[in-house]
């Protein structure tokens, strides 16, 4: 969709809509499942890592490190923020490596750990992130993802948008753009976001379809204000 | 006095949803904390416009419906099951009833046209990278935390390959190395994609980190193209593969001052060859073109992993615009990909 437009018809309008979010992931989505071959799962990793292997902690660390620091950063909104914040969670997790519950999944404890963190942050501080002015800079980020032939209508149509996504998700209260994030950015399944949350799939259920509400309105309204 | 309830807890205390334990802990709080009860207040004031409705079995999918104030034509499905379904979380029966009503119904089909685009609108947020300064200062707290404690010789060897390699890494003399996002001018390394691959979407998002030493691009196919040629499950479809996966690749066939990636067709070896080489040639050619943009890669060598072995097919330079000689690209194809 190449009108210039900025936010406005991002979508093409024949309905392909649907081929298109099928064909799509969240790109923060880690691949779990496929490191058995050379032994390096999660489970052995941090087997290891009890023992006190070093090098077992960088595996784990480069493996997740990644979706950890963008979600601290969706959720604060602020480079330096989100690396303090991702340090702190990797050394919870280190801290309390002898005594988590094994039954349950590492990377569900450590979503855990990094969700609240977030969470005890934003409480601390006031509620609204604070965007710092770099974060919207040219260079970065946005060209993750952007074809080889990018004409500059597509690339300003697309900075404007991540905009517009940005201030709107901002403006909703903290769990909602917590479950938001899940779900859309990191493509986790609603019994991995009732287990980080801790409550039960039903109040996932319920408070997605909220949040996926009150995320339209708000980015109607960022709509509106960009196209005054 | 335990710490101030969050507004979901609090939500949930109202719905009833919390678990006895919790609920006790909640309750005791706000014995306490003149905040909380107000917070409390606030939303119970809401609530108690539905009060009405309020029934003592837990919420159907339409009363909960009714209490968002919602009207709802018979027959036609919630807000929520819709938000369910394009999760993939609505139970099988209810998708297909779902489904056959979609069928009928423009209004619900239009309604998850909407949650739809929703969804999408969040593709636009790129991945963000955290400077090498944080990983430097987690490792070494890290590495303070443990100590020297020596670890079995079993770990020592599965690990062994992320372990002191040096390597040589070449940038474009015409880009100035001030522009190098994630600091590469720092590190000299060639540099392993692994794809996991077989779709043709476009927009293959690549971020970099590194695995020790070694930097590591993250990249993936996002999923499947128009032309599906095999049913893959949707785990399989995930787009980051995190770790370097090789421990076949010799340092000494590692080319000096080129990128190496590593093609993986292992999730796609029932292919005929020359639809693998379709499948993926699209969205490879994207990730080069993010590659060279982003990282400043002169040129690339091309590894195919393939029933678990590795082995380097040929090398792709760029052209001035940083688009991938396809000539170069053509002739790995014709060469290689009838072989697997």
């Amino acid at each position: 969709m190449r009108n210039g437009q900025g936010v406005k018809s991002r979508l093409p309008s024949d309905g392909s809509t649907s081929a298109e979010l099928a064909a799509t992931v969240p790109i923060l989505r880690v691949n779990r499942n496929d490191h058995s071959r050379e032994g390096l799962t999660d489970t052995n990793l941090v087997a290891s890592l009890r023992a006190g292997n070093s090098k077992a902690f960088e595996v784990l660390f480069y493996r997740y490190r990644i979706p950890i620091f963008n979600l601290a950063y969706r959720m604060v909104g602020n480079k330096e923020e989100a690396q303090d914040l991702t340090q702190e969670t990797f050394i919870k997790v280190l801290k309390g490596i002898e005594t988590y519950d094994s039954e349950r999944s590492f990377f569900s404890w450590l979503y855990k750990v990094a969700t609240n963190v977030c969470l005890d942050h934003i409480r601390k501080q006031n509620r609204q992130p604070k965007r710092s002015n770099e974060e919207m800079s040219i260079d970065g980020n946005i060209e993750v993802g952007m074809t080889v032939v990018d004409s500059s209508v597509e690339f300003i149509d697309r900075k404007v948008t991540q905009e517009a996504v940005t201030k709107a998700l901002d403006m909703l209260p903290e769990h909602y753009r917590l479950i938001l994030i899940l779900r859309e950015l990191h493509g986790l399944k609603y019994s991995e976001i009732a287990e980080i949350m801790d409550v039960s799939i039903y109040s996932v259920q319920t408070t997605l379809f909220r949040a996926r509400k009150l995320f339209k309105k708000e980015y109607k309204k960022v709509e509106e204000l960009f196209n005054d | 006095m335990t710490d101030c309830i969050s507004e979901l807890e609090i939500s949930l205390y109202i719905d009833d949803e919390l678990a006895p334990k919790r609920k006790k802990q909640v309750e005791k709080h706000l014995a306490s904390c003149p905040e909380c009860s107000k917070l409390l207040k606030e939303y119970e004031s809401s609530s108690h416009l539905f009060d009405s409705l309020k029934s003592v079995a837990p919420l159907s999918d339409l009363e909960a419906e009714i209490k968002e104030g919602r009207e709802l034509k018979a027959g036609c499905s919630s807000e929520k099951d819709i938000s369910m379904y394009i999760d993939g979380e609505l139970s099988p029966k209810a998708t297909r009833a779902l489904k056959s009503h979609l069928a009928r119904c423009d209004d619900c089909r239009l309604k998850i046209e909407e949650l739809k685009s929703a969804s999408i609108l969040f593709r636009a947020l790129g991945l963000e990278i955290p400077s090498m300064e944080m990983d430097k200062n987690i490792i070494a707290q890290a590495n303070e935390m443990l100590g020297s404690k020596s670890f079995p010789a079993r770990e020592a060897a599965s690990l062994a390959e992320f372990s002191g390699r040096s390597f040589v890494f070449k940038k474009l003399g015409t880009i100035a190395a001030a522009a190098a996002v994630v600091g590469l001018v720092a590190l000299k390394a060639p540099v392993k994609v692994v794809f996991n691959s077989f779709g043709g979407y476009r927009n293959l998002p690549v971020a970099m980190s590194s695995v020790g030493n070694v930097p590591v691009f993250y990249a993936g196919d996002v999923g499947i193209g128009k032309k599906k040629p095999v049913d893959v499950p949707p785990d399989a479809a995930s787009s980051l593969d995190a770790v370097l996966v090789s421990s076949q690749i010799e340092k000494k066939d590692l080319k000096p001052g080129s990128a190496n990636i590593v093609l993986r067709f292992d999730d796609i070896s029932d292919l005929e060859p020359n639809e693998q080489g379709k499948a993926i040639s699209r969205d490879v050619i994207d990730a080069f073109g993010t590659i060279y943009k982003k990282y400043k890669v002169e040129e690339v060598t091309i590894w195919i992993k393939t029933k678990g072995t590795e082995k380097p097919i040929g090398v792709i330079s760029f052209d001035r615009y940083g688009k991938p000689i396809e000539r170069d690209w053509q002739s790995i194809q014709e060469k290689e990909f009838s072989k697997i």
